[in-house]
């Protein structure tokens, strides 16, 4: 019976896997045969975009670019983890920076980071830094947002028992807060990873000279379509896995919070 | 009831008066004066980040300008039609799903699927299907923000308490009635977050796409003055948006909590 049901179980997370992938390459199969939006430049098959990512892959050009770009994604977003946890962690437990920063925080965190983009453009100038110092600017909040959250509302006994079995104050924040508070953190850092890869994929169509949002800045102006279809398809497929991924391992880390089981 | 006020953690003991209102007024005077000393003194060159003083006064500049006014009422008039349908689909969809099973299995994997996409890129695809009028930018808004409105709708109209629902169905309310009245007052609270949510998202697509595409509106006449070297400009119109930005949010929190002061917990 268990059996049965966890064949089940298999075939519904397969079906759901791949259901939404052939839907929308299906969709876009029939839109550009029909040519509901327009003939085949504006709206090329998906066999013809696939055949041009296949050309890309072996001019060596689109995993480059896929490389360069995904280099700056996980830079930024590490950077963005490390400075929400540690700041976001001092709001939510030393009460003087939080009474500091809340105004600046509190200010940053609704602003559309985009209209940053420029100052930071100029600041940082073309190369990768300003890309990361994008995809960094919109990772930051959520993560620093959720954290200051998560260990403002740590249960105190497990703080009072830590340091009562002999743990520093500093050290229950490593070993005790931060943990405690790691669900809600992770939850933050989720929308975070989307907005590293938002803030670096539009920081190199901006400006710059290579990565995917680049092709896809060059293809526009070259009037290169299938190569615009190339470069936001990959970008979504490296968004998606590496959603997936972060989903996997938060499933792993979470294994004994009982949050995890809803 | 000692250990209540302890357990609502560090942040809600009574500290010291002088400290809670000093040091939020100390950090932003810092921050400020950084600003404006760090140009004067030659630690940054003040071509590259303006003092403060300079940038206020441009913004006073910047905000008289009729090309100013016009670009905002145009970039205004898109946000509001994306926004008002992307409400307009979204929150059927959400609250249907939340109701009826196979059309959350139907939607919900292409919303997974969908939530990485970094939908202001997506402007120049849509450029080539509608060219690059209202058609565009409006639909850009649209797919924006679609995702967080129909999650939140979702998750709101899928916890409803059942009970609700048979006493409404029991008292002869029909689908379509009970959709209005209980249906929809129930997920409110959840719809109201995930609206404040959708409107930090949508500015976001609606800037980043008029800056890739240029025309007319807030991000392209920011982008313009950045690629013109207008280095005044830019800060300006930074610190404009940046403040919208941050009202937009500010008065739709207020609102809600005035329209609707029985709602509890954060929005």
């Amino acid at each position: 019976m268990s059996g049965v049901r966890r064949a089940g179980a298999v075939l519904g997370w397969i079906v759901r896997g791949v259901y939404p992938f052939a839907l929308i390459v299906g969709l876009w199969w029939l839109l550009a045969k029909l040519g509901t939006l327009g003939n085949a430049f504006v709206m090329p098959p998906p066999d013809r975009v696939f055949d041009r990512a296949r050309a890309l892959v072996e001019e060596g050009s689109l995993i480059g670019e896929t490389l360069i770009t995904l280099r700056r994604v996980l830079i930024a977003y590490a950077l963005a983890i490390v400075a929400g946890i540690v700041v976001g962690t001092l709001i939510g437990r030393v009460r003087p920076v939080r009474q500091a920063l809340r105004p600046i925080v509190s200010f940053l965190f609704p602003t559309p980071k985009v209209a940053l983009y420029p100052a930071m453009l100029i600041v940082f100038g073309l190369g990768s830094t300003s890309k990361i110092a994008f995809g960094f600017s919109e990772a930051l909040f959520p993560v620093l947002l959720a954290t200051a959250a998560g260990t403002s509302q740590v249960e105190p006994r497990l703080v009072w028992s830590a340091a009562a079995l002999g743990t520093s104050q500093r050290a229950s924040l490593v070993k005790v807060v931060i943990p405690a508070a790691l669900p809600g953190i992770l939850t933050g850092a989720r929308i975070g990873l989307v907005g590293a890869i938002i803030g670096v994929f539009l920081g190199e169509m901006i400006a710059g000279a290579d990565g995917l949002g680049h092709l896809m800045a060059v293809a526009y102006r070259t009037l290169d379509t299938s190569d615009m279809y190339v470069a936001i398809i990959t970008i979504s497929v490296i968004g998606y896995l590496l959603d997936r991924t972060f989903l996997l391992a938060r499933r792993r880390l979470l294994a004994w919070s009982p949050e995890e089981a809803a | 009831m000692a250990t209540t006020a302890e357990a609502s953690g560090p942040g809600r003991r009574p500290g010291p008066a002088a400290a809670a209102i000093a040091l939020p007024i100390l950090s932003v005077a810092a921050l400020l004066g950084l600003w404006e000393l760090a140009p004067r003194i030659g630690l940054v060159r003040p071509t590259s980040v303006p003092p403060f003083s300079d940038v206020i006064a441009e913004v006073v500049t910047v905000l008289g300008r009729p090309e100013f006014l016009d670009n905002l009422g145009s970039s205004a008039q898109r946000w509001a039609a994306g926004f008002a349908l992307a409400i307009l689909i979204g929150i059927p969809l959400g609250t249907l799903m939340g109701r009826w099973r196979p059309l959350y299995n139907l939607v919900d994997p292409l919303l997974v699927v969908g939530y990485p996409v970094p939908k202001a890129a997506l402007i120049l695809i849509f450029v080539l299907w509608w060219g690059a009028g209202n058609v565009s930018r409006i639909g850009i808004i649209i797919v924006g923000c679609l995702i967080p409105i129909v999650i939140s709708s979702y998750h709101g109209a899928h916890g409803i308490e059942p009970r609700l629902l048979w006493s409404a169905r029991g008292l002869g309310t029909g689908r379509l009635g009970s959709w209005f009245r209980v249906i929809l007052p129930a997920a409110l609270p959840q719809i109201l977050s995930g609206l404040r949510l959708a409107i930090a998202i949508s500015i976001f697509t609606l800037l980043g796409s008029e800056l890739l595409i240029r025309g007319s509106g807030m991000g392209a006449f920011m982008f313009t003055a950045l690629d013109n070297g207008q280095t005044l400009v830019v800060f300006a119109m930074s610190t404009i948006i940046a403040v919208i930005g941050f009202m937009l949010d500010f008065l739709y929190v207020r609102a809600v909590r005035r329209g609707l002061p029985w709602l509890e917990g954060e929005i």
